[in-house]
């Protein structure tokens, strides 16, 4: 594996040119030829941009090309219309291109995006429709409507056209390999869970979306100043599908497969350009077949790396960088906040709590107390409630009555993602990991609160960009080592034994560095080996990490072994509190339990569920 | 607006409501029992129509009541089979795959209805006869009220009353409300699965089928593309009345008719954007739709 940071930037680098060279040259003597690569480079920004929102963050836009449309738009009204006549201006207009592009998909990804489903897909279905008629009526003055706007300038050229998409495809690249692009992921694979370790999923959502659009804008900026006219019905809903289908047979969640599928289907394209019915039906019938045999598309989430391949030929290239003592040392790691409990408050304390779903009263004036250090149990008959007291204490669920306070302050209202960045954190009762993402990146998406690089620094690699990913690197695997998980730190979170994957969904809570510790059934589906390793676990996550534990567990040997104190929930309410021995003995515990007039009356240290 | 033209426009209103409606029960009915977006949905429309066509300008060679009676049984037969056949062929293989998947492949057979159409037919508009006789019942002021826009009516919430006996009052309509509940569950008590979900496909596509005749006789012509626009329309209707309702693709439909007729009164060049103007603002407002059950993810 080459480390050298320079290294590698240069090899990527002589690969473009090289690249580049060798089309320049093809282009240089046919005018077809050089039409063709200009149209390459935008389907390629085209298919690359709409994988960021399909593969990456998981939603189906179907309106992309209106999105070019706008940006096509706005670029060639600029400089036909409003801006000097020379190329110098073109960037610009590219750029002001794909912001227009981006503010449209701020208007209709606010409504759409925050809901669960496929709200997007019809949302943007429509706006793809109604952008041509807007495009046709109310921007009529400057489009020029139905009639089509002509005489803008051809600025696109080769060279710029490669530049431009070189430069849209490494910002994609930048942004999905960093934790940003790792948020997105996590989306994609399980959003509570996303949001219940600190990200904030509308947001993110939003946030990909936009800058989606943002190169679909540029793209069309490219594409108006190569035809030197637009017509509003040359972006209708088979462009949006063309872009589509290079991302699925190219692959969801690889640029790779959108760069060759961008070329490759362009290509087709250009060679079919009088079979157009036949092409789209196989683009149909492509759509069907890829999804039913092959729906990860020929790439999946592979990545092409240049100095990869190289490595693999030219040992002399291998090596480890020789200042990798330095980089540690200057290795940004994340914050892990210092908690201030103030003297008598407890550390989570309910009063009144209590939430109704319609009818159903599932929790009523809970009242659940916490002090610093403790390991404390939550149990109950099924149904009693627990995990839904969890749910409210974390924000996924908002209570209807009462107030939760954390360290003296309240945190009802919050968001799950801010109740996590707060201090609280959790595991969930049916294991919610981030399946296809590396052991390591599932915690390292815990950090997201903790982390002080914004998107600025991942694009351009900045050197606090490098120092905060080592850092997170170093603090995972530091997280990993204390569960003895060190060396499955790349493999893929749902290749790990069912046991390994509980315990990463609590190495992911700690890596928040959290005070409280919500465990949602951690022993369930272990053996008594297991399940008494476990114990051993959650006392030493207690000291070592300083938080405080409420757990839910049905294995009344692991809660009578190690809770200090125990809280009884029965009908949403609590009914006992104490100590283990008192629970034990507690008749109306009994009762919850076993029913009335049950002859067994030897507690509910025996019936271990 | 005079009272009369109101009135006229009420009535268009009401007439492609219906249309509206019976398409919208077929996604709704298919997304409550699978949870998938049918794309194809509107494409079944076009299907249909195509079907009568060729049935009355192909095979019969006079449009007597009989073969009309005949093209638009084989419409509906043709548009059922067709449902089923896409259901089983493309749909159940990702019955468990990931939502995006399914959409996608509804979306490919959307578009491979289409272009096969295309191929078929060719791609110009061709004239939609006269199936249904549209004669002046009588007259409001000097406006004529005909006769297609009362029997689309008529014959829609017929249906529409039909399918909520079916679904309520039937052993196959109880299995399918089970299903659409709990899949898992159906599937333990003893329900075969895959068939109620075809008996949905199903009874979509007929309906489909049926407003497929209302519907290309209003608008006179059929062509490929003819299903996509009514298709979108009725599934805007169907997330306005709550998507997985009944009763709220009936309301949905009459909704969008509605709006979709009187906005074209005084506006043509923006129905389209009004209508999805309403999908925004009830996402906005109410995104479970007007008599939808908002859902919860367990934790």
């Amino acid at each position: 594996m080459v480390k050298r940071k320079g290294l590698s930037s240069l090899i990527n680098f002589i690969g473009i040119l090289v690249l580049f060279l060798v089309m320049r040259s093809a282009a240089a003597n046919s005018v077809s030829m050089n039409t063709l690569f200009i149209q390459i480079g935008y389907s390629i920004i085209m298919a690359a941009s709409l994988n960021l929102a399909c593969g990456y963050l998981g939603e189906l836009p179907l309106g992309h090309a209106g999105f070019m449309s706008v940006g096509a738009y706005t670029a060639a009204v600029l400089t036909t219309k409003f801006l000097p006549q020379t190329s110098a201006v073109y960037p610009l207009a590219l750029v002001c291109g794909g912001l227009m592009a981006a503010f449209f998909a701020f208007l209709i990804g606010v409504p759409a995006l925050r809901l669960k489903g496929d709200y997007l897909a019809i949302v943007t279905l429509g706006f793809g429709e109604i952008i041509r008629v807007l495009i046709n009526t109310v921007f009529s003055p400057l489009t020029d409507g139905g009639k089509g706007l002509f005489g803008i300038p051809t600025y696109a050229t080769f060279t710029d056209t490669f530049i431009v998409t070189v430069l849209c495809v490494a910002a994609l690249y930048m942004i999905v390999r960093s934790r940003h692009g790792r948020a997105t992921i996590a989306i994609r694979e399980n959003d509570i869970a996303a949001e219940s370790s600190g990200v904030n999923v509308a947001n993110y959502k939003i946030r990909m979306f936009v800058i989606s659009a943002f190169f679909a804008g540029i793209a069309g900026g490219i594409y108006a100043h190569q035809l030197g006219v637009l017509t509003a019905a040359k972006f209708d809903f088979n462009r949006s599908i063309d872009y589509l289908v290079m991302v699925v047979f190219g692959g969801m969640g690889s640029l790779t497969g959108s760069i060759f599928a961008g070329s490759a289907l362009t290509i087709v394209q250009y060679l079919m350009a009088s079979l157009v019915e036949y092409r789209q039906l196989a683009y149909a019938l492509l759509l069907i077949v890829m999804m039913i045999f092959r729906p990860k598309g020929i790439f999946g989430r592979w990545e092409f790396s240049l100095t990869r391949l190289l490595v693999r030929f030219i040992p002399a290239l291998r090596g480890e960088p020789k200042n990798i003592d330095r980089l540690n040392a200057e290795a940004v790691r994340p914050d892990i906040p210092v908690y201030e409990v103030p003297a008598d408050t407890p550390v989570l304390r309910t009063s009144h709590l209590g939430i109704r779903f319609g009818g159903l009263q599932a929790a009523d004036n809970v009242e659940l107390s916490l002090s610093e250090g403790e390991i404390v149990g939550l149990i109950g008959p099924n149904g009693a409630g627990k995990t839904t007291v969890f749910n409210m204490l974390t924000g996924v669920y908002q209570p209807t009555d009462g107030d939760i306070r954390f360290l003296g302050r309240s945190i009802v209202g919050m968001k799950p993602c801010e109740i996590a960045a707060v201090g609280i954190t959790r595991t969930f009762q049916n294991i919610r990991l981030f399946k296809s993402m590396t052991v390591l990146e599932n915690i390292e998406v815990a950090f997201q609160t903790r982390m002080h690089d914004n998107l600025a620094d991942a694009l351009l690699r900045t050197k606090r960009f490098r120092r905060a990913e080592r850092g997170a690197r170093q603090r995972a695997l530091e997280i990993l080592s204390v569960f003895g998980m060190q060396d499955m730190a790349d493999q893929r979170a749902d290749s790990l034994p069912y046991g390994m994957q509980r315990r990463l969904e609590i190495c992911r809570a700690l890596a928040a560095g959290p005070k409280v510790l919500l465990l949602d059934e951690p022993a369930a589906g272990m053996n008594p080996t297991e399940t008494h390793e476990l114990m051993e676990t959650i006392r030493v996550i207690r000291d070592k990490f300083g938080v405080t534990i409420l757990l839910i567990e049905h294995d009344m040997k692991l809660v009578m072994g190690i809770c200090e104190r125990i809280y009884v929930l029965n009908y949403g309410s609590v009914i006992a509190e104490g100590t283990p021995d008192e629970i034990r003995n507690n008749p109306e515990v009994i009762t919850a339990y076993l029913g009335k007039n049950n002859p067994v009356n030897e507690g509910v240290g025996g019936a271990t569920c | 607006m005079k009272p009369a033209t109101f009135l006229i426009t009420f009535i268009n209103g009401l007439q492609l409501g219906s249309v509206y409606a019976l398409i919208a029960l077929g996604y709704t009915m298919v997304y409550g029992i699978v949870k998938l977006i049918n794309f194809a949905h509107g494409d079944i429309l076009m299907v249909g129509s195509y079907v009568v066509l060729f049935m009355l300008t192909t095979v019969f060679v006079a449009q007597t009541l009989l073969a009309k009676i005949i093209a638009v049984a084989a419409a509906i037969v043709f548009c059922v089979v067709l449902g089923i056949v896409i259901d089983r062929v493309a749909y159940t293989p990702l019955r468990s795959a990931p939502r995006i998947s399914a959409l996608i492949t509804a979306i490919g057979v959307s578009l491979a209805l289409q272009i096969i159409a295309q191929l078929i037919f060719g791609s110009e508009q061709i004239k939609f006869p006269e199936v249904i006789i549209n004669e002046t019942i009588f007259k409001i002021g000097k406006k004529p009220v005909k006769s297609l826009p009362i029997i689309t009516c008529i014959v829609s919430v017929v249906l529409m009353l039909l399918l909520n006996l079916f679904v309520n009052k039937t052993k196959p309509g109880r299995a399918m409300r089970a299903v659409s509940e709990d899949m898992g569950a159906a599937k333990l008590m003893g329900i075969n699965v895959n068939n109620t979900i075809s008996l949905t496909f199903a009874i979509g596509c007929s309906l489909a089928a049926v407003g497929s005749v209302f519907y290309a006789q209003k608008v006179g012509y059929v062509k490929p593309l003819m299903g996509s626009l009514p298709g979108i329309k009725a599934f805007i209707a169907a997330v306005f009345g709550g998507i997985g309702s009944i009763p709220g693709a009936v309301l949905g439909g009459f909704v969008i008719g509605m709006l979709e007729t009187f906005v074209n009164y005084f506006a043509s060049e923006y129905v389209d954007a009004v209508v999805y103007g309403l999908l925004i603002v009830v996402l906005l407002v109410r995104p479970a739709g007007i008599l939808g059950k908002p859902m919860r993810e367990k934790v």
